[in-house]
């Protein structure tokens, strides 16, 4: 369980990751996740994100065209591992039976 | 347009390059070029000052531990290597506590003693280079020729100073100095009065060519007016006490009363030039008696400084000088004398010598830089010997280490830094000992050394490059021999056996030996010397003669009531009055005799009545000045043995002769004096002419009987006090006064000796270290010895010989040169004590026994170890 628990902020980048798929780069995913959550998020905490992910397995990347916007440099893209989607799907999953259990009138308070 | 904005979107270089240097490499091209991305967005959107600001925050928010390089890149595990190398070097300095404390010890001591050697020399050498213009400031001396010999003198005329501005351009400033007799000085009250030997006259300007600053007062105006006065602080302290002594009085011999105008701030210890009052040159006055003038460029008794326009050259102007005598000087007196300039800073060391001028001694200064530099190779040899012979003993652990894949580099750095790491903390320890250790130098050796805080890095630089030296030079042998050997055979334990390292440490023990032996017999020599000074006959009897001091206007006005008040004493002997205190020559002046056809210049004296009896010397033919041939005192002329054989004359021929004293008075010769010395065992004894004085003297001369010193002292007192009130009763024994003549000498004899002991306690102990690691690889063999019967006197033997061998080399090694450096000392005294062989043989003595002490200390614990406890392992 220890290994496949995913923060908060790092399902929200396993998502853009996924919703770009197959051009999920930093600054894209950053772009995503301004646009879905309207939170603002340094580039360095979707770096550091990313990075910590690939490291747990979860996501895999490799590098991209280079652009003259970005200086020469080539992007980095990331695509969901096996593992990540699994990891993904167990946390939605866990999400949607919590979210059945709670009582329909609670919900509809709002 | 799209090349503009190509040129625009150039974001600052150095922001990008500070990416580059924190963050990691295999992150860097992703990193940057997002970054870049969204700078060139906003380019679009903001202005560039906030795009630029923008890409900055971006940069810095990425100083994350994800993206910052290691710190270090290494993938070898160095830092538990390291590590245990720091933890393997103290266990070796806490299992060998005796050749730790040895190493350290040695080193401490001789870096320690360095240090002080190193500042004495450095005091000594910077004499005077504490002026500013000290390179610009020169003493006019003046060279008269002796007949067949020019002598120089360091004092001229009273007008030349101002005379010799003048008259060159080159010449920026003038100072005259002008020095004054013992004075008694004394607050107008009278409550504070002493007797002061260091006032002297000065022109104002000497504050322009010195630089002597003033703490209290200003120094443009403090000697403007006749009645100014500026004194040192010490003196401030002695007469005011914590009072500001500006606008107080001082009476100058009870009567001139003079105005504190100025406080010298400290003067630096290392000045020539000492005084304590300085008074305006202009309220100099001529004594009464004296038959000069002060526009008399013939008296020749004031020190003279100028100070020359940058980049004049002093030699062109001196060539000049000739130039400027003539206008003072006929042409008969300028073929005997000549002007010169001495540079301030070449005067402390320099030959032309004066009673209130110190002087140093270069060759005592090059003996003791050289023992500082002896003293730091025999501890480096100690530590060497040491350290080779431990890396010998620790060749097994080496063995392991290469076993076990360190690198050759990697041991290599682990031989070199433990040694430097020693020697490094005893430079520091030594360091912080010299500021504890000074007061106690200063005390006991009479020096005044200070250690300021501009020294610390000064001294802290040198002497850790030094020990940075010979830490690595220590290090160097076992951490390139040991490190090339071949692992396997250093585990057989076979390589123990091999003759590794014994050639070096046989020349450095010999070395090492060869330097103690001639600091002994340089000290022996030194102390025999001093020796021989002290008791060598100085043609009268030193011992109970008292010397009473006072102002020769008083004393020759009451000096026939205090000589009888004096001489009524039942202790006293006789009584006399003499023209110095036999502590150097009293002047020169051209002597005409009958059958001369031109005057010499020859030293004088002058002395009263029966002053020969009362030191202690013997009439060779005639007699000497007497109250009973009051004619005496009009022409009697006494002269010494030296004297009459220079006027080829016998003693006897002599009696009766007509001589004259330059312009002093002329007069026959009524007797010879047995030779004596009149100036210290460094001169010869010169011909000496001795008048009955028209001018005052000061010296009272007193001739007692042995005994109780106190008593007499009070007794004397009592009756002084009855005929001069006031005047201080200021005596000393002429044994204690004599005593200075060879100030520096005994403080060098005392120095060297200390010296020299130190080397013996760093060579005793660096023998005792190598003898113990020495003894402890050769337990076998003595074990085998013992078993096979050998006595306890063959195992020490066994153990000893090959270092006593080295000893008695390392003395024949010494012997010339001692004999040599003791000769070239010896050139200082114009009498000197013979070399004895004994010396050498006792030096040899030493060696052997302090060294067969520490042999036999260690090898009799060896010895009687039971050879079971040995050998069973075999």
């Amino acid at each position: 369980m220890k290994g496949t628990h995913l923060g908060e902020f790092e399902e929200l980048v396993m998502l853009a990751v996924g919703a770009l798929h197959p051009e999920a780069y930093g600054v894209a995913i950053k772009e995503e996740i301004l646009q879905q959550t309207q939170r603002k998020v340094t580039l360095s905490t979707i770096h550091s994100a990313l990075h910590r992910l690939k490291e747990k397995g979860l996501l895999d990347s490799h590098f991209g065209e280079a652009t003259s916007m970005r200086g020469g440099k080539r992007k980095k893209y990331f695509t969901i591992t096996a593992f990540g989607a699994r990891c993904l799907r167990e946390a939605h999953e866990i999400r949607e039976n919590m979210y059945g259990t709670i009582p329909s009138f609670i919900l509809e308070q709002a | 347009m799209s090349n503009t904005q190509q040129q625009l979107q150039q974001p600052p270089q150095w922001a990008i390059d500070f990416l580059h240097w924190f963050c990691k490499s295999d992150l860097v091209e992703e990193i940057e070029g997002d970054i870049l991305e969204i700078y060139h967005d906003n380019f679009n959107r903001m202005k560039r000052w906030r795009a630029n600001l923008s890409l900055m925050f971006m940069i810095i928010s990425f100083l994350r531990p994800f993206a910052i390089k290691k710190i270090k890149t290494s993938t070898q595990n160095n830092r538990i290597m390291y590590a245990n190398y720091l933890k393997v070097a103290y266990r070796n300095i806490r299992n060998d506590k005796i050749n730790s404390f040895i190493s350290v010890f040695g080193l401490l001591l001789a870096f320690t003693a360095s240090m002080l050697i190193y500042r004495i020399v450095q005091h000594e050498i910077n004499y005077d280079t504490f002026h500013e213009n000290s390179k610009d400031i020169y003493r006019v001396i003046l060279n008269a020729n002796r007949g067949d010999s020019w002598q120089s003198y360091p004092t001229v005329g009273p007008p030349l100073g101002p005379a010799i501005k003048e008259f060159y351009p080159e010449i920026k400033e003038s100072v005259r100095f002008r020095y004054t007799p013992t004075t008694i000085v004394s607050t107008d009250d009278g409550e504070k009065q002493f007797y002061e030997e260091k006032i002297f006259y000065a022109d104002p300007s000497v504050f322009e060519v010195f630089t002597y600053p003033l703490t209290e007062g200003d120094s443009k105006t403090a000697l403007s007016k006749n009645t100014n006065m500026v004194i040192t602080d010490d003196m401030a302290r002695k007469y005011f006490g914590n009072e500001s002594p500006i606008g107080k009085t001082l009476l100058i011999d009870n009567e001139m009363p003079y105005y504190i105008t100025g406080v010298l701030a400290p003067i630096p210890g290392n000045t020539h030039f000492e005084f304590d009052f300085l008074l305006p040159f202009d309220a100099f006055k001529v004594p009464s008696g004296y038959p000069v003038t002060l526009d008399d460029f013939g008296w020749t008794s004031f020190h003279t400084y100028v100070m020359l326009e940058k980049d004049v050259n002093p030699e062109a102007l001196v060539s000049l000088f000739p130039e400027f005598a003539k206008t003072h000087f006929d042409e008969e007196r300028l073929k005997r004398l000549e002007y010169g300039l001495q540079p301030l800073e070449d005067i402390y060391f320099g030959d032309i010598k004066n009673e209130n001028i110190s002087s140093g001694n270069k060759s005592y200064i090059l003996i003791l830089g050289s023992i500082g530099v002896l003293l730091t190779f025999l501890a480096a040899f100690n530590f060497t010997n040491i350290s080779v012979a431990k890396s010998v003993s620790r060749a097994k652990e080496t063995g392991l280490r290469k076993t076990l894949g360190s690198s050759k580099k990697s041991l290599v750095i682990r031989y070199l830094s433990e040694p430097v790491l020693i020697a490094l903390s005893s430079v520091f320890l030594s360091l912080m000992l010299i500021p504890v250790l000074l007061p106690y130098i200063n005390n006991n050796f009479d020096l005044a050394i200070t250690f300021e805080s501009n020294h610390w890095i000064e001294y802290g630089l040198i002497f850790g490059t030094i020990g940075f030296v010979i830490g690595i030079l220590s290090g160097i042998y076992p951490a390139f021999v040991m490190s090339r050997y071949n692992p396997i055979s250093i585990m057989r334990g076979s390589f123990i056996h091999q003759k590794s390292g014994i050639g070096l440490r046989k020349a450095l023990v010999t070395l090492q030996y060869a330097i103690t032996s001639f600091l002994i017999i340089g000290s022996f020599i030194i102390t025999s010397q001093i020796n021989f000074l002290q008791s060598q006959s100085l043609g009268f009897e030193k011992d109970e003669i008292l010397l009473i001091r006072m102002p020769g206007e008083e004393l020759n006005a009451k000096y026939r009531t205090i000589r009888d008040v004096i001489g009524s004493n039942a202790r006293v002997k006789s009584v006399s009055v003499g023209g110095g205190r036999m502590d150097g020559e009293n002047g020169n002046v051209p002597i005409m005799a009958e059958g001369m056809d031109e005057a010499k210049n020859l030293a004088i004296d002058a002395v009263r009545e029966d002053f020969y009896k009362t030191i202690g010397t013997t009439m060779v033919a005639g007699r000497e000045f007497s109250f009973n041939h009051p004619s005496d005192s009009a022409d009697g002329i006494i002269i010494n043995r030296e004297a009459a054989k220079y006027f080829n004359w016998s003693p006897e021929e002599a009696i009766g002769m007509k001589i004259s004293v330059g312009d002093i008075t002329e007069g026959r010769i009524i007797g010879v004096v047995e030779n004596f010395h009149n100036t210290s065992l460094h001169n010869t004894i010169n011909p000496l002419v001795i008048y009955y004085p028209r001018t005052m003297l000061q010296d009272i001369y007193v001739r007692v009987t042995p005994g109780d010193v106190t008593g007499l002292i009070s007794d004397l007192k009592a009756g002084w006090s009855s005929v001069v009130p006031g005047i201080p009763f200021d005596f000393v024994f002429m044994n204690q006064h004599l005593q200075k003549l060879y100030k520096s000498d005994i403080q060098f004899s005392k120095l060297v000796k200390v010296f020299a002991f130190l080397t013996i306690l760093i060579s005793a102990l660096g023998l005792y270290g190598l003898i113990t690691l020495v003894s402890e690889k050769r337990l076998k063999e003595i074990s085998l010895r013992k078993v096979f019967g050998a006595p306890f006197s063959h195992l020490i033997l066994a153990l000893s010989r090959s270092f006593m061998i080295l000893i008695i080399i390392a003395n024949i090694i010494a012997w010339p040169f001692s004999y040599w450096m003791a000769k070239y000392w010896m050139r200082e005294f114009a009498y000197h004590t013979d070399i004895h062989l004994m010396v050498f043989i006792g030096a040899l003595l030493i060696t052997m026994i302090i060294s067969g002490i520490t042999l036999f200390v260690q090898s009799r614990k060896v010895a009687i170890i039971s050879p079971a406890k040995i050998l069973k392992y075999e």
